[in-house]
């Protein structure tokens, strides 16, 4: 978010060892976002977008395509959108388990699974069912 | 009840925003509790509360056996929870993961497809390669999942999977093929991607998916997979020039057509980098599409789209610098925008794109960004990151980048770049003192019409306050401030101060009078006492400078002081008709000013060749403590070092000075000169050198005498000590060092450009191609005869460097750990060899595998092996009983004929068919039932054969023949042996394996075409792959040799396959096609060499060395106590088959022990030692035979030069015993 408190958080590819040295990361990344001054950290190239008082931030690696991912953060907060009706910070920090399940049906193993909204939800919605 | 959940959690974190440290601890406490609670749902809580605060930054490592706990509920939720608290906090070493094996396995199987869902979610976070191998299996099956929810996931999850475990890859590959053409399509989508992310690694492999991804193209509308498959195809082109002109029409529709942002730039860019321009026809044109498509990004207002676009005029720029340069004024436009990540990236551009003409312009707008300060209302604007230091420097970096770049070549008025580099001296706050040091010196150097103005402004950065705090430069010199600098700067500043004076004293006498003599007089006077301040140096340079400075500077003065006194005296009609200076003045400006200093190339001195018959060894002079020349040399040598010192690594010039047409010049200035004792020429000159020579060989301490000459005031004497400080004035032909010339140069003035640069542009030999004007372009002066062979030496040597400049890892400092180097490696062109398989199938069909593989990785994890290995094989053998039923069952057989025959008894139960056989009738199997049956006898007899010859020469191993193929038309034995010409260390080891071919087919029909074709494999290379042996008659029998080398590391599991084909006439008309593959294991024994026995005391001293042998390996066999006399088994048949496993040779046998000693061609040694240990222990106890108390085993330790062969020999060892007790 805008103080640069991770609320949300996926790896799909490792991630530094020490928890300590993680948050240290993020709160860089945070701090780049929100100085706008540089879009790399290390090795990876960061996209990000703001929606409110929210970043959200993808790292990828040169081969990708920078505007294919940020669609994709476009597609994903879209989708959040819908499932939350209408989304905001805390309805992303106490739903987080929910916030995981749908970025896990878009993106597998870090790559694009799925963008097709109905798609999406469709599982999610079924596993509510399910978990009730 | 009154547990928190976790929104309470979330709620009180909030709430205690002042203490939330505190507050976390208290609920990390209470999570300690609860997750222990018998309670599922009170676990499922305390996990996913863990998992959030482990978001925040808190270890929860400690609990990972509660995640997996909670992952194995059966809630629905909870399973969730425990997912997704393993895939946040498990790593590739948490212990805990080998528990989840069967709990995937498990979930994998599930009816519920969300359950498949999850836990193919979960497992692409947490597979291991162990998982990996152990789930392939499962998961490859599940790609014909009837969901394509499942399906989708299936696929993505492999690619996690071949990450891990490359083989898998090879054997799913035509599985995830076929999902290319799935109903589905994300499927589709989901298998795009993955074969795009494998193809990054290795494009060959995938060219044969063309065709269709070609379809897909074509007919998808989806723009994700039209991205990747575009960049798929990016990646293919380069392979196949074939495939880019097929691929121009789609592309440049997708081109024109899409509508999508992202699409567009992914189809510009593939063009760009995927070589499609330089193949295709009109590419001109497409490359003049692409370029103003991508106008059309950085005119967006979007910055994403500009930065896009900016990265990829900066791809096409290298090809296309025309197209690039039609954007320049919007490229420029970018270089002020707000963005710095926009500015870095049109920076890059600009970079690229400098010219003549727009240099200064360019220049300008960037040195605007360094000085915002000129502009006052503009800086307010400006954001922060401009006066970031890193940003500064950068720019700087890149405006002396663009300037010098192609030596100076765009730089038309050297004075404006003076200017401009002077400009940046005065940007604060960032260090590029040294490259702007570097850069004047080296402009003023190579540009001589620029030099005086450089003076110029060199001596206002010296008066400027800001810039020196302490330091103002002469005319009036030496400052005590001075001393304050750093010493080589102090030894330079005595040196230029002489110079200076000298220049200026001289300019005096050309008018001189009255006036200047007092002025100069006066001014002596005090140079000289502000000189001595540095007499009291630390520094010894320093130090000696300044006391010869001040000793030329008394000197003069007394000289001074002598002539005016006698004017004086004598009156002012001499005082007239003397209006002419005193001659030390005049000599004094020669000194510094007679040759040229030029740029010398660092190389030069090392260039010079040595003049015949000079023996740099031999002395000059007689063995003085300090002669003059080496005096001399020794001081050039200062000189030279203080200067690259100067210039860093980079600094290509150093000063000498140049003689030849040097002198010449000298010369002829010296004529001119007005007031210039000309009689000074050579004659005098050769009668004073031999003065000084007399004077030194009298005197032996001859630098410490030098006061003592001074005090004679004979005007030869002190033109001599003076000129002893300056080394070109000695001698100069006597000193062997540099013999320079000047015409290596082409340095013409802007106004007399006369055209020579073209003779002399073929004289020079080390110059880069443009020759500028006004411009030195040399990298320095070279001696004449300097040979070209050294350049060619250098080049071959930066030639050298740069693939090891390239082996630098470029994600250094990366935070992920992905390893791709076995996917990359995967090759799929080759056909699936029938021996492989799933890992998993394996385990049904030939349990010794799994067990080799099982205690293979039981070592490399456990420390106190010995406990755990008996354990292992405990349940080893409940293992065996459970799975031994399901290999009767199992449909699946294994063609791997060596396996099988390896198995021994065993196996023969299970039938050895080829692959393709199967689908044969069924016939063939009960022949072959008998046939094993056969068989087994005469297998044992060959064995028994092999022993009693071992048994009688107890030396080293004679390769038995062992099948390779047995069917019921063939058969195939083989030998392997060493190639002959392998002694060479440093050659790949080459193996020689003799086939013998027999006809063995029952209806006594010949084999026709029959063919042995090899796989050479990154391991193993074949000279000839292909051997034909033409036909075969029935019970005829044939040899083929076949030689290959080996180039991998020799250690365990060096497989060569291959195949053998033939026909065979199976009725009367029919002939059908045969395919049988083949694969055959090189045993480690094979690389050893037969070398004659050591002995025991040899053996010893070798060993002792432990230095030599740093890899140890080490096992245990059981001995079946059933064997009753173990002693002697041991002595027989244990000895012989350890010797023949790893190829050693037995040095010392003593009752229940042996040393062997082995050494292989590759120049591995082997030491081991077999000891028989007999072990009363009743916790391991055997269960298998009941009855035997003793627990009899064989310790074999290894030791060897090689990890890998070490490793080898044991697994082979284990191996043999296996097979043969």
């Amino acid at each position: 978010n805008k103080q640069g408190q991770t609320r949300f958080s996926r790896y799909y590819s490792g991630m530094p060892i020490q928890a300590e040295e993680r948050v240290l990361m993020e709160a860089d990344i945070a701090r780049k976002c929100l100085k706008r001054s540089d879009v790399q950290y290390g090795q990876y190239k960061l996209a990000y977008r703001r929606y409110a008082s929210l970043f959200f931030v993808i790292g990828f690696d040169e081969e990708e395509n920078h505007l294919s991912i940020l669609e994709l953060v476009q597609a994903y907060v879209e989708i959040l959108n819908t499932y939350f009706d209408n989304v905001c910070e805390l309805d992303i920090m106490f739903n987080i388990e929910k916030v995981h399940v749908i970025l896990e049906e878009m993106v597998s193993n870090g790559r694009i699974v799925e963008t097709n909204k109905h798609n999406v939800l469709a599982p999610v919605l079924e596993m509510n069912k399910a978990s009730r | 009840m009154f547990e928190k959940s976790l929104t309470d959690l979330i709620r009180g974190i909030r709430a205690n925003k002042k203490n939330e440290q505190k507050y976390i601890a208290a609920c990390l406490q209470e999570i300690h509790q609860e997750i222990r609670s018998n309670d599922p749902d009170i676990k499922a809580q305390a996990v996913s509360k863990l998992t959030y605060l482990q978001m925040l930054g808190y270890d929860m490592s400690w609990a990972s056996f509660h995640v997996v706990e909670v992952m194995s509920s059966a809630k629905f939720f909870q399973k969730l929870t425990g997912y997704l608290a393993a895939t946040q906090s498990f790593r590739q070493d948490t212990d805990i993961l080998m528990l989840t094996t069967n709990l995937l396995k498990k979930d994998l199987a599930s009816g519920n497809h969300l359950e498949v869902g999850i836990a193919l979610n979960g497992l692409s976070h947490i597979v291991t390669p162990d998982l990996a191998r152990d789930l392939c299996q499962d998961l490859v099956s599940m790609l014909s999942h009837s969901r394509p929810y499942v399906r989708k996931k299936v696929v993505l999850v492999l690619y996690k999977l071949f990450l891990k475990f490359p083989e898998a890859l090879r054997l799913s590959f035509p599985r995830l093929k076929e999902r290319l053409d799935d109903s589905d399509p994300s499927v589709i989508c989901a298998v795009v991607n993955v074969i795009c992310e494998l193809a990054r690694k290795n494009p060959k492999n995938y060219l044969s998916l063309a065709p269709q991804l070609f379809k897909l193209l074509n007919t998808s509308s989806n723009n994700w997979m039209l991205i990747k498959i575009i960049k798929l195809f990016g990646a293919l082109a380069p392979l196949e020039p074939r495939l880019a002109k097929k691929l121009l029409p789609p592309i440049t529709q997708q081109i024109q057509t899409t509508a999508a942002m992202s699409l567009l730039y992914e189809c510009i860019h593939t063009v760009i980098i995927g070589g499609i321009l330089t193949s295709g026809g009109n590419s001109d044109a497409l490359a003049a599409m692409c370029v103003n498509k991508l106008r059309i990004f950085l005119e967006d207002p979007d910055q994403n789209l500009k930065y896009v676009g900016l990265l990829a005029l900066s791809k096409i720029l290298p090809t296309y610098p025309k197209l690039v340069a039609e954007n320049r004024d919007i490229i420029l436009k970018c270089i002020d925008d707000h963005d710095i990540s926009i500015r870095l990236r049109a920076l890059d551009l600009v970079v690229g794109m400098v010219n003549k003409k727009n240099l200064t312009d360019i220049v300008k707008r960037l040195m605007s960004h360094l000085l915002p300060s000129n502009n006052n209302n503009e800086s307010s604007t400006l954001p922060s990151t401009l006066l970031e230091p890193a940003y500064r420097a950068d720019i700087i970096n890149r405006i002396i980048f663009i300037c010098s770049q192609n030596s100076y070549s765009n730089i038309v008025n050297f004075e404006w770049y003076i200017a401009v580099l002077v400009d940046l001296t005065s940007v604060a706050g960032i260090n590029v003192g040294d490259l702007l040091t570097m850069q004047i010196m080296d402009v003023g150097i190579r540009v001589k019409s620029v030099r005086q103005y450089c003076v110029k402004a060199m001596q206002r950065l010296l008066s400027d306050s800001n810039l020196l705090e302490n330091c103002k430069f002469p005319e009036s010199n030496s400052e005590p401030g001075v001393t304050k600098l750093p010493h080589n700067v102090q030894a330079v500043y005595i040196q230029s101060s002489l110079k200076v004076y000298a220049f200026w004293a001289n300019s005096l006498t050309y008018n001189w009078d009255e006036d200047s003599k007092q002025e100069l007089l006066r001014f002596t006077e005090m140079i000289k006492n502000k000189i001595s301040m540095f007499c009291s140096c630390t520094d010894l340079e320093v130090q000696e400078r300044a006391y010869n400075a001040r000793e030329i500077f008394s000197i003069i003065h007394q000289n001074l002081s002598m002539t005016s006194d006698t004017t004086y005296g004598v009156g002012n009609n001499i005082y007239a008709s003397t209006n002419k200076s005193p001659s030390i003045i005049s000599e004094l400006y020669p000194l510094f000013f007679s040759y040229e200093l030029n740029p010398v190339a660092p190389k030069a001195q090392k260039k010079v060749p040595v003049p015949e018959g000079l023996d740099l060894d031999a002395w000059i002079n007689e063995p003085l403590p300090e002669s003059e020349n080496n005096e001399s040399e020794e001081e050039e040598e200062s000189y030279g070092h203080g200067y690259t010192h100067k210039f860093g690594g980079s600094g290509d010039l150093i000063f000498s000075s140049g003689s030849g047409t040097a002198i010449g010049r000298r010369r002829g200035r010296k004529s001119n000169k007005k007031g210039y004792d000309s009689e000074e020429d050579e004659e005098t000159k050769e009668k004073r050198r031999k003065e000084r020579n007399e004077r030194i060989k009298n005197d032996p301490f001859y630098i410490s005498s030098t006061g003592k000459d001074l005090s004679k005031h004979s005007k030869s004497d002190k033109s001599d000590n003076l000129s002893k400080r300056i080394p070109e004035e000695i001698d100069v032909d006597s000193i062997p060092v540099v013999r320079l010339t000047m015409d290596e140069f082409t340095f013409k003035t802007d106004k007399k450009t006369s055209k020579k640069s073209k003779a002399s542009k073929k004289e020079k030999r080390h110059s880069p191609p443009p020759v500028p004007p006004v411009i030195y372009t040399d990298i320095g002066e070279m001696p004449e005869n300097a040979t070209l062979s050294d350049e060619e030496k250098d080049t071959t040597k930066t030639g050298h460097n740069k693939p090891v400049w390239n082996t630098i890892p470029s994600k250094s400092g990366g935070i992920l750990d992905v390893d791709f180097s076995g996917v990359s490696n995967v090759d799929l062109s080759t056909p699936l060899g029938a021996d492989e398989k799933f890992p998993s199938i394996a385990v049904y069909l030939a349990p010794e595998e799994v067990r080799r593989r099982e205690e293979e990785r039981v070592r490399r994890r456990v420390t106190e092996r010995r406990i755990k290995q008996t354990q292992e094989s405990t349940s080893r053998v409940k293992k065996n009983k459970s799975e031994k039923p399901k290999s009767k069952v199992s449909i699946e057989i294994t063609p791997n004929t060596k396996s099988a025959e390896d198995n021994g008894e065993q196996s023969s139960k299970s039938k050895k068919v080829p692959k393709k056989k199967r689908t044969g009738e069924t016939e063939d199997r009960k022949k072959k039932g008998k046939k094993d049956k056969g068989k087994k006898p005469k297998k044992k007899n060959s064995i028994s054969d092999n022993a009693t010859l071992e048994h009688n020469d107890n030396d080293v191993v004679v390769d038995p023949i062992k099948t390779l193929v047995d069917s019921d038309d063939i058969q195939v034995l083989y030998t392997l042996r060493l190639g002959s010409s392998t002694e060479a260390k440093n050659e790949a080891p080459a193996m020689i394996a003799d086939f013998t071919v027999r006809n063995n087919c029952s209806y006594k029909h010949p084999l026709s075409k029959l063919t042995f074709a090899f796989e050479s494999t990154t391991d193993i290379q074949f000279n000839k792959a292909l051997i034909e042996i033409g036909e075969l008659q029935h019970g005829e029998q044939k040899s083929v040799t076949i030689e290959f080398k080996v180039l991998g590391i020799v250690g365990a599991g060096l497989t060569v396959s291959g195949n053998i084909t033939y026909e065979i006439q199976s009725d009367e008309e029919t002939k059908t096609n045969r395919d049988i593959p083949i694969r055959f294991e090189l045993p480690m024994a094979v690389f050893m060499l037969n070398m004659p026995k050591i002995t025991p005391e040899e053996f010893k001293s070798c060993v002792s060395q432990t230095g030599d042998f740093p890899f140890t390996g080490s096992t245990s066999i059981r001995l079946n106590a059933s064997i009753n006399l173990v002693e002697h088994s041991f002595q027989n048949d244990v000895i012989r088959l350890i010797s023949m496993a790893t190829g050693t040779h037995i040095v010392e046998q003593v009752p229940g022990a042996i040393t062997i000693y082995g050494r292989s061609v590759q120049g591995y040694q082997v030491a081991g030692l077999a000891k028989l240990t007999v072990e009363k222990n009743l916790m391991l106890v055997e269960t298998e035979i009941p009855g035997s108390v003793q627990n009899t085993s064989v310790r074999i330790e290894l030791k060897c030069t090689d990890q890998a062969f070490v490793d080898g020999l044991i697994r082979e060892i284990d191996y043999l015993f296996r097979k043969d007790l």
